[in-house]
């Protein structure tokens, strides 16, 4: 597995625990759920290409 | 039976689900009737411990001191997968540090955040048992 499947995979687990904890409803859960998962993807990436550039 | 009684009641009742549910990840919520979340959390709880275990994650103790006091707020990151921590501690699995692989931070992270994740089923199933919840 690649480092970014990984944290897909992570970024999936936390937002199942966090849609069915913080919402009520079928559709609310599934909606938070995806948009939770599309945060941590896109901040993930953002961040790698970020921290890519600064010579650390 | 008065309020007072039947309110210890409630309580005492939501503090045992939320330990099941710290126990054993999505008990807590099966115990009172929330099949669909007690399930998808009890495996994603699961899998993010096996992930972290597959990835070459080790779990910490409260008496390691390889990150300094660091390792004390990892250990408690780490209890809270319940019954996965303990049988990992008692069975002697994933307790040795894998340098050598790539992944073995993520895996360290993997075991930390099922913990903490469990953690927050387990309040969530407290929440439930006192009514502040559906």
């Amino acid at each position: 597995m690649t480092h970014f499947i990984v944290m897909l995979f992570f970024a999936l687990l936390v937002a199942v625990v966090f849609a069915i904890v913080s919402r009520d409803g079928g559709r609310e859960r599934a909606l938070y759920g995806l948009k939770i998962f599309a945060e941590f993807a896109v901040v993930g990436f953002a961040l790698a290409w970020l921290l890519y550039w600064i010579p650390w | 039976m008065d309020k007072r009684t039947e309110g210890k009641g409630v309580g005492a009742r939501a503090w045992l689900f939320a330990l099941v549910g710290w126990l054993l990840p999505g008990f807590g919520h099966l115990g009172q009737g929330r099949v669909l979340k007690g399930l998808l959390g009890g495996a994603a709880i699961v899998a993010a411990y096996i992930a972290g275990t597959s990835l070459g994650g080790h779990i910490y103790s409260f008496g390691d001191s390889s990150e300094g006091l660091l390792s004390s707020l990892f250990a408690f990151c780490d209890v809270g997968s319940g019954i996965l921590y303990l049988s990992s501690k008692f069975l002697g699995f994933a307790l040795a540090e894998q340098p050598q692989r790539v992944t073995s931070e993520y895996g360290n992270v993997f075991l930390m955040a099922a913990g903490l994740l469990n953690f927050i089923l387990a309040l969530d199933a407290f929440d439930i048992g006192v009514g502040r919840k559906s």
